[in-house]
């Protein structure tokens, strides 16, 4: 019996070393500024693939880790020459190089379209050159990559355009979370999954591994000692980890698969679904549970161990962690999902360890105190439950929004403010001996209340954003302005044309789509600023409207490489498309330094000479 | 009943424990210190018989250094942090002249022409777009990253390395200065 006692506290100290042992190097890299030890090789800093689109047309993926960045300009193609081959990149962002001005970097995961004048050849050589953000670079790297119709990677990059098609939010949420990861600030990950494992475990929830850890530490012995009930409900507790931290390897695991499958149309509006349906069940309009057969299965099942073994608590554990696991499933799948989109098995690991730990903290709690502190149901635990309801709620809006029209993006979230201020008795008058938390909480709701109308009159008023509804009634209507007069064009052909008759006229290309809300406040805000009519004199305008997404129109966005509008491609005298291509929104300012910087017309005599 | 149980019950916590290690293993270098081991005499002897040239033609046989201490710090002009730490070092060469400091750029002679124009330094730039990588990997840059700085004694062993960028104070404390 030793023995096994023995070999299980080796299990458990193991399970609990390894993840704060990994969190705490990180840890301390925070403080110290000695980033000699863990910056990566050049190999795992920058990754890049290569794959043929068809006959003539390859894509390559480059792989930037997190605080790491690719020059734009020393990305090139060593081998097939340059006149056979052509290399077209997307923008970078711009970084301020003190030697040398702007220039364009990636800190991102980018695809470079390879189109060959005739066949493509079998090995495709590239050469790029990058830094990392702790203070190092890299010496120019040249990769031989095999051209092969790989399916895996084919189907990538199609999944990705789409994605990317669908909407033009997704890239800058991809952003986001890609900059939080590389930001490096993994405690603040692993304490937000702390917190919100705590939030659960104040759910429902975890109740019905009360009475299971209960029987445990009781068992048949009436009388336990407070130690060994803390470290009973402490092994309880790791298994439960395990669960869960196997979970959340699994969702590294699956890296961008899961995350790229899950931002289809289609499983957008599923998972806001789900969502919904589980938010409903968390308002108590039913329960979600496994079978009962099951349960009360496991139940026995696990009776039939004495209580007091190490093992089978840890078991019991990791078993109950899947009973409840559809109560928390709402929570479970968004850590899930959020995990997949960073490709990290640790981080999933700890931050899903964390999760856990931090849902076992009341089982610890009642552990520790040999089981006389269990908690008292009472309304205050459905009113948690209720809060996590309207939470997913908002995540559902959350996860669709990218294929919502703003107006009813904003109609939805004024419902989920305003519904949940009046359950708050927000406009309920309060009786005279009301209590300080019954008036903060009355507080509370009008805010609430009071956002949510602002976000009704934004969605009446025609507002862009749920963070600014009412930015249209303070603005002053630039109404008076007349809009820019654009030339449609519609096809490849027609470009070319027009190109060709603009006779040493630089010209000006703009992707429009009436669904693309960057091209409206290009539209409002951009075009009609008096600083950039000024910069467009004399340029011819060309608009190409692919709102209905024909195939002309998607061989037009493929010449520049454009997943979609906003896009903005300037040509000049010789009728050549000229670098950068503006992809996304720009303010007036920087829209302008751009057109400065591509220099279209022939420098002029100053006004005053 | 109990044997049965007790069987599973030791090849699961085998393949956990298995898993756990395995895993451990696998991240091995996040837990253990990646002490750079320090390239030995014995190593670095090619450095010795190498000869650079700066952006002017001029011919620097490394040999003339051996017996001083002897800074290298391989940079290049598309290397940022490079050139960041490169004003510091320079008033360490000439605060110090009885140290030997020496610029190794792994870039083409007009780059570095350019950059000496904008931005003098009192030591040394010489050219090593091609031999520069291998000589830095010989030096114990294993991971081929830049900025990289070699601190080599007088008695000719190789006392500190740096990855990245440096600055006045660790190459001081370095030379005991």
């Amino acid at each position: 019996m030793t023995m096994w006692l023995r070999s299980w506290i080796v299990l458990v100290a193991l399970l609990l070393a390894m993840p704060p042992v990994h969190a705490a190097s990180q840890f301390s890299k925070l403080f110290t500024d000695d980033s000699s030890e863990d910056f990566l090789p050049v190999d795992e800093a920058f990754k890049v693939e290569a794959g043929l689109v068809d006959a003539s047309h390859a894509q390559l993926k480059f792989t930037v880790a997190p605080g790491h960045y690719l020059y734009r300009e020393r990305i090139q193609l060593v081998l097939p020459a340059g006149d056979t081959a052509k290399i077209t990149l997307p923008a970078g962002e711009t970084k301020n190089d003190p030697n040398f001005g702007e220039q364009q970097v990636f800190h991102h995961d980018t695809l470079a379209e390879v189109v060959f004048t005739g066949a493509a050849p079998d090995m495709l050589q590239v050469r790029y050159q990058g830094c990392s953000e702790k203070g190092l670079c890299y010496p120019p790297q040249t990769k031989s990559l095999p051209l092969s119709k790989s399916p895996s990677f084919g189907s990538a990059v199609s999944s990705h355009s789409i994605t990317s098609a669908a909407s033009d939010v997704a890239p800058v949420e991809d952003e986001f979370s890609g900059k939080l990861l590389s930001s490096g600030r993994w405690w603040q990950i692993v304490a937000g999954f702390f917190g919100a494992g705590l939030l659960l475990a104040l759910t429902p929830c975890v109740f019905p591994m009360i009475p299971i850890l209960s029987g445990i530490i009781v068992g048949k012995n009436a009388h336990v000692s407070r130690g060994k009930a803390f470290t009973l409900s402490l092994a309880y507790t790791l298994g439960m980890c395990l669960t869960y931290t196997l979970a959340g390897v699994a969702a590294g695991l699956s890296g961008q698969l899961l995350s790229n499958a899950l931002q289809t149309p289609a499983a957008l509006i599923t998972g806001a679904l789900i969502f919904v349906v589980l938010s409903f069940s968390m308002f108590g309009f039913y329960e979600l549970k496994l079978p009962s057969a099951v349960e009360n299965y496991f139940f026995n099942w696990s009776s039939r161990f004495k209580g007091g073994h190490l093992f089978s608590d840890f078991l019991m554990g990791a078993i109950s962690a899947l009973i409840i696991s559809p109560c928390v499933a709402a929570p479970l799948a968004g850590a899930l999902l959020y995990i997949s989109q960073t490709h990290d098995v640790t981080l999933g690991a700890v931050a899903l360890f964390s999760l856990s730990l931090g849902m076992g903290v009341p089982l610890l709690l009642i552990g520790a105190s040999a089981g006389t502190l269990l908690p008292k149901a009472g309304e205050w635990m459905n009113t948690i439950r209720r809060l996590f309801g309207v939470l997913m709620l908002g995540v559902a809006i959350w996860v669709i929004s990218p294929i919502l029209p703003v107006t009813a993006q904003l109609v939805l979230w004024a419902v989920l403010c305003i519904v949940p201020a009046i359950y708050l008795r927000a406009i309920d008058p309060l009786p005279a001996t009301a209590g300080t938390v019954q008036r903060l909480f009355k507080g509370f709701a009008v805010i609430l209340l009071l956002y949510g109308i602002a976000l009704l009159v934004g969605a009446w008023s025609g507002a862009r954003s749920p963070l600014q509804p009412l930015q249209n009634l303070m603005a002053s209507s630039p109404a008076s302005v007349q809009p820019l007069a654009f030339e449609r064009v519609h096809s490849v052909q027609a470009l070319e044309q027009r190109l060709k008759a603009a006779n040493g006229q630089p010209v000006m290309l703009d992707f429009y789509a009436d669904w693309c809300v960057s091209c409206k406040e290009y539209e409002q805000f951009v075009f009609s600023a008096p600083a950039v009519r000024a910069e467009l004199q004399g340029v011819l305008l060309l608009q190409a409207d692919v709102t209905d997404n024909h195939a002309e129109d998607a061989a037009l966005l493929k010449q520049f490489a454009l997943f979609g509008p906003p896009g903005i491609v300037f040509f000049n005298a010789q009728g050549q498309a000229m670098q950068p291509v503006i992809k996304g929104y720009q303010d007036a300012e920087r829209f302008v330094r751009t057109v400065r910087a591509l220099k279209l017309k022939p420098v002029e005599a100053l006004p005053h000479a | 009943m109990r044997n049965v149980a007790r069987v599973v019950m030791t090849v699961l916590l085998m393949v956990v424990l298995g898993s756990g290690f395995r895993w451990l293993y696998l991240n091995r270098h996040q837990f253990m210190a990646t002490e750079s081991a320090l390239p030995t005499a014995a190593d670095i002897a090619p450095v010795w018989a190498t000869t650079l040239f700066d952006h002017g033609g001029k011919a620097y046989p490394l040999a003339q250094y051996k017996g001083k201490p002897l800074i290298l710090n391989f940079w290049a002009t598309w290397c940022e942090p490079c050139r960041e730490e490169m004003p510091e070092i320079s008033a360490l060469a000439s605060a110090h002249p009885q140290v030997a400091v020496l610029g190794l750029a792994i870039d083409e002679a007009a780059a570095v022409h350019e950059f000496i124009e904008s931005t003098p330094v009192s030591y040394p730039l010489l050219i090593a777009e091609n031999e520069g990588m291998p000589l830095a990997e010989t030096l114990g840059n294993h991971k081929g990253v830049l900025p990289y700085t070699v601190v080599i004694s007088a008695q000719g062993e190789v006392t500190q390395i740096f990855f990245g960028r440096v600055n006045r104070q660790m190459l001081q404390s370095a030379l005991n200065l």
